[in-house]
């Protein structure tokens, strides 16, 4: 049969459609008006060239010859497919058009309306399949960092209110703090009490502060449970940035970065500047020096680094860290024993220049 | 009240759209009745187009039944009012790269039929390719790169004739430079294939920000 008797057989939200070379519709069978019925059908039409519309469309025609971008095979066809064909793309650009005199639609608005579910459906979709679990992650630890400022103010706060009525308590630890006077009823039940130069409290004054104790006790347990969770979710997030880095530090870079997919688009000089964007753009607006290093600063690390080098040092931390975040995006692999013992001979020979 | 442009009206200096979804509120927006039908405040310092009508804009090319490209559409806010303009017969295609902003856009489109939202990043139009030739591009995405991926998506889906409205945040564009270069740079790169209409300074609204209407010549 003669090349040009073909048609183009294509699918779109309205139906399938079938035109000839000039793109003029010679057949067409329209999908019933629902959102989710219409998503079904196309993945069915697009994924295994199956559809009551396209059979359809098949029995009016009176050609043979098939050009088409679906997955079709029927028999007493002769059937070229290709990855795209032009008349998809026509049928995108008229869709409009083409759903109005394929008695899809009879006005705008119901085109509008079946375009709009379908989209805010196959948007959900995508969120939904989006989402893993390096967003857990970053909320995770910004939840620890939230509690450790709080539990941190409270603390204090503790300690003055308390201080007026038994200065003399030394203890350094908030948390053992908070547990003393939340378990012990009076000053005087204190270890080596030996008298007090604070003001005598109520029975009702000490309850309110045992009270709050109380609390602030809770919120350093819910420190420690955050802390142990992060521990064991980043080894399975992001094992080898856990490995070299830390859980936490690892899940703060994580959620400076937006995501560990685009922590492992970063460029190494990004990297080790997270957390000092302040800085960055101090600099840039031409005052103050340019910053050396965002987060990873806190890290022993470079904490054990003499000043001068820290820079450096900074420089090879982020390196590695930048190849750890791509492994553990794009290949799962465990690679961290290797990376941190590179590291640690690098930065080993920083300390000696 | 009056009606200062289609569907938008303006009364003791604060525009307004009539709602196309009465009764409920996207931003917290307050809402008045004028005439039995229900007029929606647009915020000035949430809306960076409220700000433009606020500062004197002239030119507004969205209008009933328009098709509208918006590329970075938020949480809804102004894409709602632009619905309250276009009417149910027009279509706005909004294009929105964060998940989080998405899941608070879905809630404004689930309202109102002519919002189809967009999950997809304004730098590659192929991936939405799908999408209709439209009367107006608008662009608010606050990328250095912004004026790049504006054009590319003008080449793509804007019809000979069109209009671009265009929010350029000038700290995105360059910290170390002055604001007023910037809105200079960007009408010189505009200037070749479009006619510049307006090019309005967003402030108090909005600091170091402006805002061009222009159309495709």
């Amino acid at each position: 049969m003669s090349k040009n008797t073909f048609v183009f057989v294509v699918a779109g939200i309205p139906g399938v459609f079938a035109f000839d070379k000039d793109k003029n519709v010679v057949a067409s069978s329209a999908f019933p008006q629902d959102s989710d019925e219409i998503i079904d059908k196309l993945e069915a039409i697009r994924n295994q060239g199956e559809g009551k519309e396209l059979d359809e469309v098949l029995e009016e025609l009176d050609t043979k010859n098939i050009v088409t971008d679906l997955p079709l095979d029927a028999e007493g066809y002769n059937i070229e497919t290709k990855e795209r064909v032009s008349a998809s793309e026509y049928l995108d650009k008229n869709i409009r058009e083409l759903s109005k005199k394929s008695d899809f639609v009879d006005d705008d608005k119901q085109f509008n309306n079946i375009l709009r579910d379908i989209q805010i459906t196959r948007t959900r979709d995508e969120i939904k399949s989006s989402v893993k679990k390096d967003k857990v992650v970053s909320q995770a630890v910004s939840a620890l960092q939230d509690l450790r400022r709080v539990s941190n103010e409270l603390s204090e706060r503790l300690r003055e209110w308390y201080g007026l009525y038994y200065p003399e308590l030394k203890v350094q630890d908030n948390q053992k703090y908070a547990e003393l006077v939340a378990e012990l009823d009076s000053r005087e039940d204190f270890e080596n009490f030996s008298g007090s130069m604070g003001i005598d409290l109520d029975r009702a004054d000490i309850e309110t502060m045992k009270g709050f104790s109380r609390q602030l006790e809770g919120i350093f347990d819910q420190r420690e449970n955050i802390k142990e969770y992060l521990e064991d979710a980043m080894k399975e997030v992001a094992p080898n940035i856990t490995h070299i880095i830390g859980a936490e530090m690892g899940a703060q870079l994580i959620s400076l970065a937006g995501s560990l997919k685009k922590l492992a688009r970063m460029p190494s000089s990004k990297i080790q500047l997270l957390g000092a964007e302040k800085a960055l753009f101090r600099h840039l607006k031409g005052g103050g020096k340019p910053p050396k290093y965002g987060i990873i600063y806190n890290h022993p690390y470079i904490q054990h680094t003499p000043e001068g080098k820290r820079g450096k040092a900074a420089r090879h931390i982020a390196s590695k860290l930048m190849m750890a975040a791509r492994t553990d995006q794009y290949t799962g692999k465990f690679k961290g024993k290797k990376y941190k013992e590179e590291l640690k001979e690098e930065l080993e020979e920083i300390r000696n220049e | 009240m009056n009606e200062v442009f289609d569907n938008i009206f303006k009364g003791r200096g604060n525009f307004y759209t009539p709602s196309l979804d009465p009764g409920n509120k996207v931003y917290g927006e307050e809402l008045v009745d004028e005439m039995g039908s229900e007029l929606r405040l647009w915020d000035p310092n949430r809306s960076k187009m409220a700000a433009a009508l606020k500062k004197g804009l002239g030119t507004v090319p969205i209008k009933p039944g328009s098709k509208v490209l918006y590329l970075g559409a938020a949480q809804g806010t102004t894409p709602s009012h632009v619905s309250d303009i276009i009417e149910e017969h027009g279509v706005a295609y909004l294009v929105e790269f964060s998940e989080r902003a998405m899941r608070d856009l879905l809630d404004v489109c689930e309202r109102r039929n002519n919002m189809v939202p967009i999950l997809g990043d304004a730098r590659k139009p192929v991936d939405y390719s799908w999408v209709e030739k439209v009367d107006v591009v608008y662009q608010d995405v606050a990328q250095p790169d912004q004026v790049r991926i504006l054009k590319r998506n003008v080449d793509e889906f804007l019809k000979d004739g069109g209009w671009i409205m265009v929010s350029i945040k000038a700290r995105a564009m360059d910290v170390t430079k002055e604001p007023k270069d910037i809105y200079k740079e960007v009408e010189e790169q505009l200037k070749d294939d479009f006619d510049i209409v307006e090019n309005l300074v967003l402030d108090p609204f909005e600091d170091d920000h402006c805002f061009i209407v222009a159309q495709k010549v």
